[in-house]
């Protein structure tokens, strides 16, 4: 079976196939408002009339293409290109503002490798267990887990703390337009069918990072003289050392570990693994102080973690036909068409498609670090065209994606609100990151919460040791998080002075 | 007269060369759910063999959300021209009808097609449950009120099916909400509720290994390929919940288009090709209606989709 | 500016995030609870109050520690006058600009058309951002920029991907 699965990868036509579907989908990744969904949305359809290693194996290189293809446009722009590879723009442009852009850009790279790697290596030896453990998260568990990863806004915040929880908050307010999660009644929709979607990430994400960006490029139009970024980037190899590979080690595998874990979580998804991953990462690190002004380590975990996600998500959509995120839905879909049911009978089923999905996730891995790393001497390149040119090109892009992402025009109007709160936001010295959490993460609260309320009289939180572990972890997260809060704050301060 | 004549023939050829001419250009589906769901491959499945009858491109594109509403908003009174089509599913166009999410049904639309029906939801619970059938599902929650938890989406048609369960077969259930129905075979599986409705497809390979037990079908009559299930309306005769796949245009485009569109969706329907991709996808025997049969066929399930209104308690 | 003297910052966003959360809380009311089979003992109005709420509180808390800042300010007598708001919208007029071109662009694409105000968005948002001593100079460049992307884009997405991109008034692209 096995050598079956290999087989059916390994023919000149599945492996061009994949090679187109990864290089498609780190375009669509790099590209802001193009994203690894998007990629796997548009190519479905063409998948239909191929056979079903085919088709699947084509998905999965679109989906590993276009999760890693967000860190190009993260690092070089300081734009993110999916929801994935928000984190990766923390340390990766500061490091770019340094002139060391192929130095991120290799990091990153290498590590979405290492991180995919590492996802797919669980994937293929854990499932089972893990799947075990998925199934044991209900309503109490994701409730608490929203929490808990809620909890994380205020390690985000940073020194102003009130600004980053008003920052969630307005998220998490953001996401409660539309339809009502469990009832479907339609919430401050202002009778307009097309709020009834709500807000779309993709679209919140473009008004916060790349309208602020053109923005802020349009604030300094008369200040700056020199209009490409910069001039020289030197490459060479990945751009880092092997000393300084090994020393990340510990920090991947750490990081790697948390995206496998809540790719397995349906729900949650990649967006929130990057920052989980970033911000234990900076807490746990013996130089804090340094995260966001450009350092590897900030790269390394956001890159790993979201990476490893797909190994993860992969997971639950293989062993009990349970999609992870909007991505895995769409490869759910791809598979039904093909009549592969995953579920408890997939292996003994399908196990050749199971294998070929498995060598196909590693092909395109595999192709992800070669493209990248051959195409970053051009991706550096984009950085000589003058901003003034690309980023018009970026808003039209951006455009495309809003409207792209479920045909609707509407969806462009959204997109100039949200770039214009972002303005405001960040010159009112408002962090924009938090809101991204409350946002994905508000209405899986909300959802679980209510079903808690519906449970609560039969089913007691005593009985769910999860949720009270969880709980008591938010708690300690969030102690410890103001603590460290404050004492940067005094520091600041003392440094103001 | 002789004016009068030339002056008809002259209407006539007119009128009939400008409808001879469909299709000239591209023909546009907007499909209500989003890629990889039924109702969007069934629709593709569609389109790529009207390709071959029509002689031109048919062109899928999905637009999505809350259940096929917004689609349906967007395009009831789109482009009356003969060049717009939207494909949905009967549940969503009478359900969302009967829950109050929309204030239109199919009289918002030129039906120009019934083309396919779904292999259907049945309701299941664990296999070691002591319950064999619906029978004695619904006799157990008389017994235990509000001890067993039934899990459902709220507002679809799984919300529906509870309600008539709930109202006219007298169960009473502990009703959780557990969404999708991915989330609702998690819940089942991890034994955070006790009985639900899932797909057939989504259900199979659990019955088949043993760890799920099918109790009935709520289709009104079994799958043709998998014909050896009760049928919940034996149990609860209101019961009957047919999805079927529906092609649409705005309201407003000619009958003669609606018809030519039919004739060459009962040509794509007839086929061997199409049977055999029915069968292999839905197990079941190609469905399809003309234009008069598919609207009958849509009365008759909004009339019963309307007659749960008063049971479902919506606001 | 040291940051403890920046009230302005604080109070600002504090009342016009207060007045978007009594609005957003005035509209709670309005929304229709479902009371059907399985309904949630916290129903649809809950969780609304709830980020509502929170989100007036910090608010407040934003006012408060904005007049105490505005306070001690006053009592080291450090009150600074700062410019008018003309000068300061003129000193943001690259940003105002591009915010018009932005809202114009997407107000009109669905009559106008994809392609017309993509060229005319691309051209005039690449002027805004060139200094205006050197626009004799990218003029041609802009327009060339600005015809290929709206074509270039219009084909690949609407053409090869099926996004449903305006076509406007003057039906191209077909």
């Amino acid at each position: 079976m096995i050598l079956q699965g290999l087989m059916a990868v390994f023919q000149p036509l599945t492996v061009l196939w994949i090679a187109v579907g990864v290089v498609v989908g780190i375009i669509f990744g790099a590209i802001p408002g193009l994203t690894a969904t998007m990629a796997i949305v548009m190519f479905l359809p063409v998948t239909y009339s191929m056979s079903a290693s085919q088709g699947i194996a084509t998905l999965m290189a679109l989906y590993i293409g276009g999760i890693s293809g967000g860190l190009i446009s993260a690092i070089l722009l300081n734009i993110p290109g999916t929801p994935s590879s928000v984190a990766t723009c923390f340390d990766g442009k500061p490091m770019a503002n340094k002139g060391q852009a192929g130095k991120a850009l290799g990091t990153g790279v290498v590590f979405s490798f290492v991180g995919t790697i590492i996802g797919i290596a669980i994937l293929v030896v854990l499932a089972p267990v893990l799947c075990a453990f998925a199934l044991k998260f209900q309503a109490y568990e994701y409730c608490a887990l929203a929490l808990f990863s809620l909890s994380m806004v205020v390690a985000l915040t940073g020194t102003d703390m009130p600004k980053g929880l008003i920052s969630a908050v307005l998220g998490a307010l953001l996401a409660t337009v539309g339809l009502a999660p469990i009832d479907s009644r339609p919430r401050f929709t202002f009778n307009l069918f097309q709020l009834n979607n709500g807000f779309a990430l993709v679209v919140l994400l473009i008004g916060l990072f790349a309208i602020s960006e053109v923005m802020s490029f349009a604030e300094s139009v008369r200040r700056k003289q020199d209009f490409t970024i910069e001039q020289n980037v030197k490459m060479k190899g990945a751009g880092f050392s092997l000393a300084e590979f090994i020393a990340q080690i510990p920090n991947a595998i750490v990081s790697a570990l948390i995206g496998v874990g809540i790719g397995i979580l349906p729900g949650i998804g990649g967006g929130v693994s990057c920052m989980i991953s970033y911000t234990v990462s900076k807490n746990t690190s013996k130089h804090r102080e340094l995260y966001g002004t450009g350092i590897m380590d900030g790269v390394v975990a956001s890159e790993t973690a979201n990476n490893a996600t797909i190994g993860g998500a992969v997971i639950p959509l293989l062993s009990l036909g349970i999609p992870g995120d909007a991505a895995t839905a769409m490869l759910l879909g791809g598979l039904m068409i093909h009549n592969v049911a995953p579920g408890p009978l997939i292996y003994e089923k399908n196990g050749a498609v199971v294998y070929a999905i498995f060598f196909a996730m590693l092909l395109s891995a595999v192709f992800m670090l070669l493209f990248m790393l051959w195409g970053m001497r051009f991706f550096v390149s984009v950085l000589k065209v003058p901003k003034n040119y690309l980023l018009p090109i970026v808003m039209v892009l951006c455009g495309i994606g809003a409207i792209g992402n479920a045909n609707q025009l509407f969806d462009t109007y959204t997109m100039v609100g949200f770039g214009l709160m972002a303005y405001l936001m960040i010159k009112a010295k408002i962090p924009t990151v938090p809101m991204i959490l409350g946002f994905i993460l508000g209405p899986t609260f909300e959802e679980n919460l209510r079903r808690v309320s519906q449970l609560a009289s039969s089913d007691k939180f005593y009985n769910h040791p999860i949720f009270c572990v969880l709980i008591v972890a938010t708690v300690l997260v969030i102690i410890f998080s103001a603590r460290a809060n404050i004492k940067d704050a005094k520091r600041e301060e003392m440094a103001g002075e | 007269m002789k004016k009068l004549f030339f002056a008809l023939v002259l209407v006539t050829i007119l009128a009939t060369s400008a409808f001879a001419a469909w299709p000239e250009k591209t023909i546009n589906i907007y499909i209500t759910h989003a890629a990889g769901g039924d109702t969007d491959y069934m629709a593709r499945q569609l389109a790529a063999n009207l390709e071959k009858v029509l002689g031109v491109s048919v062109v899928c594109t999905n637009v999505t959300g809350a259940n096929g509403a917004t689609c349906m908003t967007q395009y009831k009174d789109g482009n009356k021209d003969g060049y717009t089509f939207i494909a949905t599913n009967t549940a969503a166009l009478n359900g969302n009808e009967a829950t109050g999410m929309v204030d239109f049904g199919y009289n918002a639309f030129e039906p120009v097609a019934v083309y396919g029906i779904q292999s259907g939801e049945n309701i299941v619970v664990h296999a070691s449950s002591p319950y064999k059938d619906l029978r004695e599902l619904i006799d157990a929650s008389i017994a235990n009120p509000g001890q067993i938890k039934l899990g459902i989406s709220t507002g679809g048609g799984v919300y529906i099916m509870a309600c008539v369960l709930a109202n006219l077969g007298h169960a009473q259930f502990n009703i959780i909400d557990n969404g999708d129905a991915a989330n609702r075979l998690t819940a089942l599986l991890g034994d955070a509720i006790d009985a639900t409705s899932l797909p057939y497809s989504t259900a199979a390979d659990y019955i088949e290994k043993g760890q799920l037990r099918s109790l009935c079908t709520v289709l009104s009559k079994a799958p043709t390929l998998i014909p050896n299930q009760p049928s919940a309306s034996a149990v609860v005769p209101e019961l009957k919940m047919d999805t079927e796949y529906a092609l649409l245009a705005p309201k407003g485009t000619p009958a003669e288009i609606v018809k030519a569109m039919n004739d060459a969706v009962l040509k794509v329907c007839g086929t061997p090709e199409w049977k055999e991709m029915v069968n292999k996808f839905s197990f079941q025997d190609p469905f399809y209606f003309d234009v008069e049969g598919t609207l009958n066929n849509l009365k008759e399930q909004r009339d019963l989709f309307q007659s749960f209104v008063p049971i479902l308690e919506i606001n | 500016m040291k940051k403890r003297d920046n009230y302005k910052l604080d109070i600002v966003p504090g009342v016009v995030l207060a007045l978007f959360a009594l609005f957003y809380m005035s509209q709670i009311p309005g929304i229709k609870v479902f009371k059907g089979l399985g309904s949630t003992p916290l129903n649809n109005h809950f969780i609304p109050w709830l980020w509502g709420g929170a989100l007036l509180t910090l608010s407040l808390w934003l006012i408060v520690r904005g007049i105490l800042k505005y306070r001690r300010v006053k009592a080291e007598g450090k009150l600074s006058n700062e410019g008018s708001l003309l000068k300061s919208l003129s000193d943001e007029r690259e940003v105002i600009l591009s915010f018009i071109a932005l809202i114009i662009y997407v107000a009109f694409m669905e009559s106008v058309g994809f392609i017309i105000m993509t060229c005319v968005y691309v051209f005039a948002q690449i002027l805004i951002l060139t200094p205006t001593e050197k626009w004799a100079k990218n003029i041609i460049p802009a327009l060339i920029t600005a015809v290929i992307t709206g074509c270039l884009l219009f084909y690949i997405f609407r053409s090869v991907l099926n996004v449903l991109l305006p076509v406007g008034m003057f039906g191209f692209g077909l």
